[in-house]
């Protein structure tokens, strides 16, 4: 058989596979077609959209640049996209509880999940959650998540397995508590056996104050708790699950609990934004961040300084090895059997409540 | 005529750039702030009291504006406590030997002050020389630390404008003739009349003027706070930096600081006038002194 390739055959055997390159590229959402082009990313620095080995694969993909910029809190995302982001940047890596605002302005365009390869991989708690649509289309793609849980030094705290530990007379001036209003509306409510998303917040206001006493610090950034964590002047407090494991990647004792009356979950996502100038280049994107390959990579191999998260992509975890799911502590997460409260999903009118209540407990 | 209407238009146009600076950074801004103030269902919606309301409906915040000045007034007079004496001496020294001390003071002050803040950290953590010594002399518990309270911010306040005040100090003090201070002492004039006497009258406009500077931008202060000053050590500055930001609601932070801003203008208008009344009754004693009996 092998003897009846003749040149022409040949030739045309040839052309079918050179034909068939891009084709099953472009399949995969990886089509090298975007030589020339750089797609603008608005994310956290150090966040897996600026890992280097990462960003260097997806532009073997696809042949295009990517352009990083920063911002240094969810306000200012929405600041950049007002004022004058739109047009410019392409894709953005909203917390949940921001996507609905920001599609509410029309700073964000619907996204065909279709063409989402991921999308059925998807936690279906972060999949179905309604506050990443709006008028029934989806504005965005859920990427990572973690807890904001209970943190303790073992070696000044046995394993507790609830919040009343942070409330507890003994442990006065050595709490450290997340300078944010949802997290310490839903904590406060999980800690009173309250729904999280709907507490009553007399009672919450009353917890909040009394917690307050043991507070030394409310921390806004994990520079803020690390410096208090490792100089002793803070014991315990809630924490982000990522820099539990960054402490102890870095040799610190940090006990990380997802106590008995539940703990406290959010998820940041990719959007497009509206008027993306480079539309199919940032749907590669979304599908790059997404799959198992890149968490794999970024989890195993991560650039200096990057901080990790639990990807919400099921296939992308049960792909992790096992070391790398410990130390982000991915497994509890998933198999926690407690309350969750996800962060997200809290009407405008309600949020604003629960933030002139928390500025309220931080001025009394 | 030609000529006589030119300087008499001279000095209106060359203001004119001065007057639109003055226009777009200040007189602009702040009828902006008080603008939102009175919209807080945004720039469209009818004005409103609401902000205001909301602001004198607790004693939260009033209470809060207090703490704050008198947090700022604290900084201020211990600021110019500590800066009088080296002020002084820099006025005494010849001017090769001044120098290198001049340009040693003003480091700190042309460092950022967020890398001073953390420079603090290191100051006057668990652990720290300070927190020993205070140890030793048993005013501290070992490994305690004064991070994360009212005390770390005032230190911070004092640290980031000392050299300030030493340098509004030294200029006024620098004009202080030294043959008004040896003809003081050769009538007989002790130390302490000659600082109550010569020193401190001549100096005290610069004392005025500092104080003013200083206490200006800690009123306003809300970073040193925010890293060093704990649950408990808030100023109104961060609530009014929450307000622009996070809890996105422009209205209520423009009430504040139309607060904040008032609470200082008084403040700096009694320190503003108190020379001219002091002046007024040392005058008046003179004049007393001088009526024969």
């Amino acid at each position: 058989m092998a003897s009846k390739i003749n040149r022409r055959s040949f030739a045309r055997i040839l052309g079918a596979g050179l034909l068939a390159v891009p084709t099953i590229a472009r399949s995969q959402g990886t089509s090298p077609s975007f030589k020339g082009q750089t797609l603008v990313v608005a994310s956290w620095q150090n966040y897996g959209a600026d890992d280097a080995g990462t960003l260097k694969q997806f532009e073997q993909l696809t042949g295009a640049t990517v352009k990083n910029v920063y911002f240094t809190s969810e306000d200012d995302l929405l600041v950049m996209l007002r004022q004058g982001g739109i047009g410019k940047i392409d894709v953005v890596l909203p917390n949940l509880e921001y996507v609905q605002p920001a599609a509410v302005e029309s700073l964000l365009q619907p996204i065909d999940t279709s063409r989402i390869k991921a999308w059925d991989t998807l936690e279906p708690r972060f999949r179905n959650d309604p506050s990443i649509r709006q008028d029934g289309k989806v504005y965005a793609v859920p990427w990572v998540q973690g807890a904001t849980s209970l943190a303790v030094n073992p070696d000044v705290h046995p394993t507790p397995t609830s919040w009343s530990v942070l409330w507890d007379p003994a442990n006065k001036g050595k709490v450290a508590f997340f300078d944010d209003p949802s997290t310490a509306v839903m904590t406060a409510a999980l800690y009173l056996g309250e729904d999280p998303q709907n507490p009553d917040l007399e009672k919450v206001r009353a917890a909040l104050l009394a917690l307050k006493a043991n507070v030394k610090l409310f921390w806004s950034s994990g520079d803020d708790w690390n410096k208090a964590y490792t100089t002793g002047e803070i014991t315990m407090g809630n924490l982000w699950s990522g820099l539990a494991g960054t402490l102890r990647a870095n040799g610190h004792q940090v006990n990380f609990i997802l106590p008995d009356d539940g703990t406290v979950v959010w998820g940041d996502t990719w959007a497009i934004v509206k008027n993306a100038p480079h539309l199919d280049l940032a749907y590669a994107w979304v599908n790059w961040l997404t799959s198992k390959e890149y968490f794999v990579e970024w989890i195993t191999k991560p650039g200096p300084n990057q901080e990790l998260a639990v990807p919400v992509n099921i296939a992308a975890i049960d792909a992790l090895p096992k070391s790398a799911a410990d130390s982000l502590l991915a497994g509890p997460l998933i198999e926690y059997k407690g309350k969750v409260a996800l962060q997200t999903g809290i009407p405008p009118k309600q949020l604003k409540k629960w933030t002139q209540m928390w500025e309220e407990v931080k001025a009394s | 005529m030609g000529r006589r209407l030119i300087s008499a238009m001279t000095t209106p146009v060359l203001l004119l750039p001065a007057a639109g600076v003055l226009a777009l950074m200040v007189i602009i801004p702040l009828a902006v702030l008080v603008w939102f103030s009175f919209a807080p269902d945004g720039p469209a919606a009818p004005l409103s009291f609401d902000s205001y309301a909301r602001l004198f409906g607790t004693g939260l915040y009033l209470h809060l504006a207090l703490k704050t000045l008198i947090t700022a007034g604290a900084a201020s007079l211990v600021t110019a406590a500590l800066a009088w004496s080296p002020a002084w001496v820099l006025s005494r020294l010849p001017g090769r030997a001044r120098n290198p001390i001049l340009l040693a003071i003003i480091i700190p002050y042309l460092t950022s002050y967020l890398l001073l803040i953390y420079s603090i950290f290191v100051v006057l953590g668990p652990g720290s020389p300070v927190m020993e010594f205070l140890r030793l002399l048993g005013l501290a518990k070992p490994g305690a630390s004064i991070l994360y309270s009212q005390p770390a911010t005032l230190v911070m306040l004092v640290y980031e404008n000392l050299p300030l005040m030493i340098f509004v100090l030294f200029s006024g003090m620098q004009r202080v003739d030294a043959n008004f201070l040896a003809a003081a002492a050769s009538l007989g004039a002790s130390r302490w009349h000659r600082l109550r006497h010569i020193v401190f009258p001549l100096a005290s406009p610069s004392l005025a003027s500092g104080l003013i500077m200083v206490f200006v931008p800690m009123g306003g202060a809300f970073v040193e706070s925010a890293i060093l000053g704990g649950p408990h050590g808030l100023l109104l500055g961060n609530v009014i930096a929450d307000q622009m930001t996070r809890a996105d609601d422009p209205s209520f932070g423009s009430a504040l600081s139309i607060l904040l801003l008032l609470g200082m203008l008084a403040i700096t208008g009694v320190v503003g006038g108190l020379r001219p009344a002091l002046e007024w009754l040392s005058a008046e004693r003179k004049a007393r002194h001088a009526t024969p009996a």
